[in-house]
């Protein structure tokens, strides 16, 4: 077990640059990692009391229903999903493929060590998740039903089981794409497709199962409806549902043994054939058969756009991470046009809250398009590369334009068409059209550059495994929440100042990305310079 | 060729890597540059190549400063570093396609030099792989034919020989030589003293940062063995 505690250490050292920061001699940079730090504790808090204010609002409305268990089911639903679409993008990455194993391997600890260690930075990660999620609504729960004390560990321990199994079904799904995908020679785009194949099918099976509730039946009963969509989504919601809300020790119980057995049989099996599953994802196809064709050129901008676009495309993590903005984006707009009709007799009876809606609509696509930044990590990307582009003769803003240039190319297609759609469906006048297209086009600009420059303050290159970068790094983290909580402060502004709002928000939005580009043109090709 | 002018360079938290250098590396040189372990060599090589920033003195690439004109400098040398961390999502041909698009390279010249060197290092059939599948030695080969394609005035390499087979290592010193006859300046660290003894018409020694001893081979080690003369100057005791 000593060995399996190293491993985990090993690997959480590297969380958000915190033993480069503890071993780091120059004072500015640890007191910069310091107060990174403290910024995302509280950024954590916060989200927590988001969480927890959620939590009310929906327990509060389940015990009107007479069903607040209701609530243990919907989180419990909604944290094991959300476990298990996490876990089928970096499962396989962090337990087969990371950069680290040559060392690993070769050192005398066990494979079982090994997986058992893996397993646990899986585990962790989507811990924190649950624990996001499900720990306010437990809470909740206590206060309306006004639980026993017995309650609370009996609640808090099964909390610790909930991400098991939906991540074992995740990593299980992860190392099939990866096996599928091995067969392929530019295996990481098949990876990438069926990642997203999978996490779209898994959500969309999630949302199929819902209710009507306007149900004609007399006898039909809102809160039992509510609660077996819950039980509908995951199964094994129902036995921890019960489990927590009525103290049932025998569900308790059983709930933990399948978890336990789960996990430990994963464990087994993946011990049994861990050598051969290692060399099915990670060996290569390499044909050795090529034959000289002619060679097309191209100029040197075009040339380190086409690079950064099979940068991101060779990255499953990277595209899944960061295209969901766009995707969803596009399924909103779609969403907008089928409901069409809803959505305007829902609005005939109330016109004010038409009037709000459609001033928001600009501001919403924005903070989709701040989910999709490719360039907040774009440079910690380049890795140990990084020396190759510093080398060549091109201008560090051009190196800059193309990695903005990968954002752009998401969001733009992503805007005009969600845009489109909703001008189609909600029928706004000219005013709001315009800007529903010409705010969320400067905000896909503004993302780019912030995110360049959220990138060059934290950099991290050292790196053993994509995940890391992708979604664990500080720059990833600054570069979408900053871009989300700016669109979600100017979409409170526009919600009280309305179509003045949106003008502002256009002047200060086009100001800032101007101001940016300035700043990086100047302090960062200097930063860039003294990355290494 | 490259000129070197009281070069520091200091990294954050206080080590000082490199130390008041200056060098100077002319057309036709195959300098060799040799030290210890951290003495100071691929933080030189960095800061010549433009990776790395540098607080004090200057570097001179045909003239030009690699401070205020690096794009301009850039394009007169080819770097190649001591691992070949080099594009591993792009097979082999589109890394060099990528390195002549940025150099600007015509579809004749490229058409006509990729296929010759590729043929020489014998990885034309591979050209086709992604380079995720290449072998060290593979990538070392790749990362050669990248800085040969277009021709530099001035080639900087950072420990080539590492990972090269033995036929390869021939080829790239074979190499090396005909660049030098068509006037191109090759500066490159080593730890094989051997190899500089043999291919260097000039040795510089770094020490903690400091030049110790620079100049043309013959000079340089005197009537001992270089390995005799590096162990000597660089000896703490």
């Amino acid at each position: 077990m000593n060995k399996v505690y190293l491993i985990c250490k090993a690997y959480y050292l590297s969380f958000f640059g915190i033993n480069k920061a503890i071993h780091n001699k120059d004072k500015r940079e640890k007191s910069k990692t310091l107060f990174t730090l403290i910024g995302f504790v509280m950024l954590g808090l916060t989200l927590l009391g988001v969480s927890f204010i959620y939590s009310a609002m929906i327990g509060y409305a389940y015990h009107d229903y007479g069903r607040p268990d209701a609530l243990i089911a919907m989180m419990m639903a909604a944290s094991s999903v959300i476990c298990l679409v996490t876990t089928i993008s970096k499962g396989n990455s962090i337990l087969f493929t990371s950069k680290d194993y040559n060392i690993i391997m070769a050192l005398p600890i066990k494979i079982t060590d090994v997986i058992v260690a893996k397993l646990i930075v899986i585990y962790g990660m989507n811990l924190f998740f649950a624990l996001f999620v499900m720990f306010p609504a437990t809470i909740v729960f206590a206060v309306l039903t006004a639980a026993p004390v017995i309650f609370y560990p009996i609640a808090l321990l099964m909390i610790l089981f909930v991400p098991i199994v939906p991540m074992i079904v995740g990593t299980i799904l992860s190392i099939l794409i990866g096996i599928v995908a091995g067969h392929f020679k530019f295996k990481n785009i098949i990876s990438t497709v069926l990642i997203l194949a999978f996490t779209f099918g898994i959500m969309a099976l999630s949302f199929s199962f819902s209710f009507n509730a306007d149900n004609p039946d007399k006898n039909f009963d809102i809160g039992n409806a509510i609660i077996s969509v819950f039980y509908n989504i995951y199964p094994l919601t129902k036995m921890y549902t019960l489990a927590v809300s009525a103290i049932n020790i025998l569900y308790v119980l059983a709930f933990i043994a399948i978890s336990a057995v789960v996990g430990i049989l994963f464990s087994w099996l993946v011990n049994l054939k861990f050598r051969k599953i290692l060399t099915y994802l990670t060996s290569s196809k390499s044909a050795s058969n090529y034959k000289i064709h002619e060679l097309k050129n191209s100029r040197p901008l075009k040339a380190l756009y086409i690079r950064e676009i099979k940068r991101y495309i060779a990255s499953p993590i990277y595209v899944v991470n960061t295209a969901f903005g766009s995707i969803m984006l596009i399924i909103a707009g779609v969403v907008a046009v089928v409901s069409q009709k809803t959505l305007l007799s829902a609005f005939s009876q109330e016109p004010t809250m038409r009037g709000l809606v459609v001033v928001l609509i600009p501001m919403m696509i924005s903070v989709l398009v701040a989910m999709t930044n490719t360039a907040d990590v774009s440079i910690s990307m380049e890795g140990k590369s990084l020396g190759i582009i510093k080398s060549l003769p091109v201008r560090t803003i051009d190196v800059f334009l193309a990695k903005i240039l990968v954002s752009l190319t998401l969001n733009i297609p992503a805007v005009l068409i969600s845009a489109t759609l909703f001008s189609i469906s909600f029928k706004p006048g000219l005013f709001i059209i315009i800007m529903t297209f010409l705010i969320p086009l400067v905000y896909s600009f503004f993302t780019g550059v912030f995110g360049i420059v959220a990138n060059l303050c934290f950099p991290s290159l050292e790196w053993t495994n994509e995940t890391a970068v992708v979604k664990q790094s500080v720059a990833a983290m600054v570069g979408i929440l900053g871009g989300m909580v700016l669109s979600v402060l100017l979409t409170v502004m526009v919600g009280f100042l309305k179509e003045a709002g949106l003008i502002i928000v256009l002047a200060l939005i086009t100001l800032a990305t101007l101001l940016l580009f300035a700043l990086l043109k100047n302090w960062g090709q200097q930063k860039f310079l003294q990355i290494h | 060729m490259l000129r070197i002018e009281s070069l520091s360079k200091t990294y954050k938290g206080g080590k000082r890597a490199v130390d008041n250098l200056s060098l100077h590396i002319e057309s036709g040189d195959i300098y060799g540059f040799i030290g210890h372990n951290g003495a100071g060599k691929t933080t030189t090589i960095m800061a010549c190549t433009g990776i790395l920033d540098f607080e004090q003195g200057n570097i001179y690439i045909g003239g030009k400063s690699i401070k205020d004109q690096p794009v301009e400098c850039k394009k007169q040398l080819a770097f190649i570093p001591d691992n070949p961390d080099l594009y591993e999502y792009m097979t082999g041909i589109q890394y060099l396609n990528f390195i002549c698009d940025i150099f600007e390279i015509s579809k004749k010249e490229r058409n006509k030099t990729i296929p010759k060197y590729a043929e020489s290092l014998e990885i034309l059939d591979n050209l086709g792989d992604l380079i995720s599948s290449y072998s060290h030695g593979m990538k070392q080969k790749l990362a050669l034919i990248s800085a040969f394609v277009h021709s530099p005035k001035l080639l900087i390499l950072d420990e080539p020989f590492v990972g090269l087979d033995p036929k390869s290592s021939h080829t790239l010193k074979q190499m090396m030589h005909q660049m030098c006859e068509n006037g191109c300046a090759i500066f490159f660290s080593t730890h094989v003293l051997d190899v500089a003894e043999k291919l260097c018409n000039k040795i510089a020694i770094i020490k903690n940062g400091q030049l110790i001893a620079s100049g043309p081979t013959d000079e340089v080690r005197g009537n001992s063995s270089l390995e005799d003369v590096f162990l000597e100057m660089t000896d703490d005791e």
